[in-house]
């Protein structure tokens, strides 16, 4: 077991190296404009000179590879450089705004729950009937909208029009309600069906007849056989679709403005402040596969098979 | 409550009395004959056995008379009687309480007749708890005789075990114990061996004799294989295409077969 | 030359002839599919002809008709600098169908090779390229994206080699799969028997064997690549104002929300209807080769 997860960290490596890599060469590849950035922002109208003094002093001639280095060993002891827009530190930033996109992923991954196991178990269970076709159809049209654009209406029907959030700005809002609805929509479909297909291959095993023809009530067939039978691989999914919310937030953050790190990123992005876009990249890569980690370990302590097999 | 119920039937230890039974497959655009007037008796203590090949109906019977086929099946006419009551005349909420009390069924798949997320023991103590309302200590004391009562060692461990831990043959045995819990009158085989090795057939066969000697259970072997037929059969139908062809005691199927048939799958068993 | 000439019509027949059946199939396949069918040729069709179908031009100004409602010069009326929304719809349906090819184009050439190698290969050469798809699978996709857009210019070339740099795993490895199944099979034997080149195996034998499940998840994947441009754009991290693009026509209406949310809804109609045809034709394609 012990073995197992030694195993998974260690495959972290190498992700995170890539990760980490790439966005430091892109970022590199930039310097020059970067060294202007700040430059720009200490003086009004830098000349060649003041650039150039700020390009040896942030070391920015030297050799990509050595920079790497460098900012590598600072990471590896949590140093994750300082942000060029407003000088923080990098890791403050990320703690700061951080616990706002976890809230909405949790949110979020409820209401989904919700969504997707009701239209899932219900449309498997009363297979043809309306809730199958509804169930159908939502499906198909949750994968084909745009996240955005629900975003978009959500906030025009419920800020706009009923006046429940600010339009403008600020998150007047305590608790992230439409933003993680509207991610919830957008994410449902995959499940609905991976439930309602799982369902249904359950519901027509053997030991699901045999319990009918032990006389067993039909809700209990489907509470205590069928539901821990078709679940399994779906919390295998869940989680890591937890993952998915957490990382994909940034867009709707910026839609409602609500101030979580996917909103930071996406500021950053465009201010072009790179060692914070780095940092977050680097700290999502780490998260994601944390957790694949810890959806592996749960769903092998749940099923028997994996357990002991 | 009236329903239909015939006395004779009630008596001669007739167990299971089907007359002219029909059913058919509604599928888009055609209608499947799968069983067409069938009249099958099973005795009390004595081994009825269904014989036919593949795609005869005899396993359509046997969910039938369970009340669990498939959702486009419709028994077009006909009449059961099981323990003396028709239950194709009985209200849905009465009939699947009536028939788990009177009858019970062991499938071709062991392993897929049990769920493989719930321990042995939490299946078997599943059925005991839904007929009597006792304690779980009672549950499991009766649980752990079951499970004696079908040959398997050491009911203690067995029951934490999870059915892929388990041969084909013990899960076989765990469902017969599950089945026959609370001595059903009937009891029905569908296939019960044929995903089975052959010693392991030679036991499971065993068991159920002795259950037919024991407690006087009637049972039902389906089958394809006239060898299990001709081991511990008293009683035998043929079956084809929907239709019983023959019947008769082993030895008049045996010795002196009268249908085409019958004697093509003599023929093709020797 | 006309030998040539009749060559190339036998081929062309010989492969259309083989493709014959599975096109019976989807034409015999539900509704829904061959309504697919027709939506993804037609919306192709206005992509192709946006030049003249338009009633006007897309990147025209006109200050003083700005935010007029729909009429018989500006269909569905203009936007916040006067442009005609309808043009500009029309017009974005070339330019999210152009994007997307580019992108899935991309994809295909790097995952192709780099999943038939891996595939045919076999041994320690496979080892090591799927250790790299493994790598690449656990990015987080369109966090990647972001940054290497991000940090290079934002624009159309680069979010076209963004999105493609990132996404070809998956269908690398989906690819590697087919590759070694199709290895094993007989025919591949009889070719080597033969003494055919490993080029000559792996592009006229198991490309070619592996075609058409390509093409379905290529469809399928269309839509989601489509959404992803529209998403792009919307934060300005693809294609720029003032092209026709629906993401950035979203990105306009943000600002007039309160007065004319109907600039919200045009464009966001105009991708999901796009989206699900593609969706539906992949499905029916899916379906149609499983067959």
């Amino acid at each position: 077991m012990f073995k197992y997860i030694g195993e998974r960290l260690f495959t972290l490596i190498p992700v995170l190296l890539a990760v980490s890599l790439v966005t430091f060469i892109l970022g590199s590849m930039s310097s020059g404009d970067t060294a202007r950035t700040l430059a720009e922002k200490k003086y009004d109208r830098p000349t060649y000179e003041q650039i150039e003094e700020i390009r040896l002093e942030m070391g920015f001639d030297r050799p990509v590879l050595v920079q790497y280095a460098d900012w590598f060993k600072d990471a590896v002891r949590g140093n994750l450089g300082f942000s060029y827009s407003n000088n923080r530190p990098v890791v403050d930033q990320i703690i700061q705004y951080f616990p706002k996109t976890l809230q909405l992923a949790l949110l979020a991954l409820l209401f989904l729950i919700i969504i997707s196991f009701t239209l899932g178990i219900l449309s498997a269970v009363f297979s043809g009937s309306w809730i199958d076709k509804i169930s159908r159809v939502y499906c198909f049209w949750s994968v084909s909208m745009p996240e955005f654009w629900l975003g978009l209406i959500l906030l025009y029907i419920f800020g706009a029009r009923l006046g429940l959030i600010s339009v403008l700005g600020g998150s007047s809002m305590k608790f992230p309600i439409i933003p993680a609805l509207t991610m919830s929509i957008c994410s449902g479909g995959i499940y609905v069906r991976l439930i309602r297909t799982n369902m249904e291959e359950v519901l027509n095993k053997g030991y699901i007849r045999a319990a009918r023809a032990k006389g067993l009530s039909e809700y209990k067939i489907i509470t205590k056989h069928a539901l821990k039978n078709a679940m399994l691989p779906v919390i295998n999914k869940l989680g890591i679709g937890f993952g998915s919310l957490l990382a994909g937030s940034a867009i709707i953050e910026s839609i409602f403005s609500w101030n979580g790190l996917g909103n930071l990123a996406l500021e950053s992005v465009k201010l072009k402040d790179y060692p914070v876009v780095q940092g977050y990249v680097l700290f999502m890569a780490v998260l994601m596969v944390l957790i694949n980690l810890a959806v592996d370990i749960v769903c092998g302590v749940i099923d028997p098979r994996l357990k002991n097999g | 409550m009236q329903y239909k119920t015939d006395r004779r039937v009630q008596s001669e230890n007739v167990i299971l009395d089907i007359r002219n039974l029909s059913l058919d497959y509604i599928m888009p655009g055609q209608n499947i004959h799968a069983v067409v007037d069938l009249n099958l008796v099973a005795r009390m203590g004595k081994i009825t056995a269904l014989i036919g090949e593949s795609g005869s109906g005899k396993s359509t019977v046997a969910l039938a008379i369970m009340g669990i086929q498939n959702r486009n099946a419709v028994i077009s006419s006909g009449e059961i009687y099981l323990a003396g009551t028709d239950i194709l005349s009985m209200p849905k909420k009465d009939l699947r309480s009536y028939i788990s009390n009177h009858a019970g069924i062991i499938f071709q798949d062991p392993v897929d007749s049990l769920n493989p997320l719930l321990t042995v023991g939490e299946q078997l103590m599943e059925t005991i708890l839904m007929h009597e309302k006792i304690t779980k200590k009672q549950a499991c004391a009766i649980a752990f005789n079951q499970l004696l009562a079908v040959s398997l060692p050491q009911p203690e461990e067995l029951m934490k075990k999870y059915p892929f831990m388990l041969s084909g043959g013990m899960c076989q045995r765990v469902t017969i114990a599950i089945a026959s819990v609370f001595h059903p009158l009937l009891l029905i085989a569908d296939e019960p061996t044929t995903a089975l090795d052959v010693t392991v057939q030679a036991q499971i066969l065993h068991q159920l004799d002795l259950m037919r000697k024991r407690d006087g259970t009637a049972i039902l072997l389906i089958t394809h294989d006239l060898g299990v037929v001709a081991e511990i059969a008293d009683y035998v139908y043929i079956m084809k295409d929907g239709h019983i062809v023959e019947s008769g005691t082993v030895d008049d199927i045996f010795c002196d077969p009268q249908h085409i048939h019958t004697r093509q799958l003599l023929a093709g068993m020797l | 030359m006309m030998q040539v000439k009749t060559q190339t019509i036998k081929r062309l027949n010989a492969w259309f002839r083989s493709y014959n059946g599975i096109i019976n199939r989807i034409l015999t396949q539900q509704k829904a599919v061959v309504f697919g069918f027709v939506l993804v040729a037609l919306i192709i069709a206005i992509a192709i002809a946006a030049s003249v179908i338009a009633p006007n031009d897309p990147l025209k100004v006109n200050m003083s008709m700005r935010l007029e409602g729909p009429g018989s010069l500006y269909w569905l009326g203009t936007d916040n600098l006067g442009r005609c929304i309808a043009s500009r719809l029309i017009w974005g349906a070339r330019m999210s169908l152009i994007y997307s090819l580019c992108i899935l184009g991309l994809m295909m050439v790097i995952s192709i090779p780099i999943g038939l190698l891996s595939g045919y290969a076999g041994g320690r050469i496979d080892t090591f390229i799927m250790r790299v798809i493994d790598i690449f699978l656990s990015l987080p996709t369109f966090l990647m994206a972001l940054a290497i857009v991000g940090m290079l210019e934002p624009g159309v070339k680069n979010m076209i080699i963004a999105m493609a740099s990132v996404w070809w795993a998956p269908y690398a490895r989906i690819i590697r799969g087919m590759a070694m199944q199709t290895k094993q099979q007989d025919f591949i034997l009889a070719a080597k028997a033969a003494a055919c080149t490993h080029t000559q195996i792996i592009f006229r034998h198991i490309l070619r064997n592996i075609a058409p499940p390509i093409i379905v998840m290529a469809t399928l994947e269309i839509g989601s690549i489509i959404l992803a441009i529209a998403s792009f754009s919307f934060i300005g991290l693809g294609a720029q104002p003032p092209t026709p693009e629906w993401g950035i026509m979203l990105s306009d209406s943000k600002e007039f929300m309160q007065t004319q949310p109907q600039l919200m809804i045009y464009p966001g109609i105009a991708i999901i209807i796009t989206v699900m045809a593609f969706n539906l034709l992949g499905e029916g394609l899916k379906n149609a080769i499983q067959d």
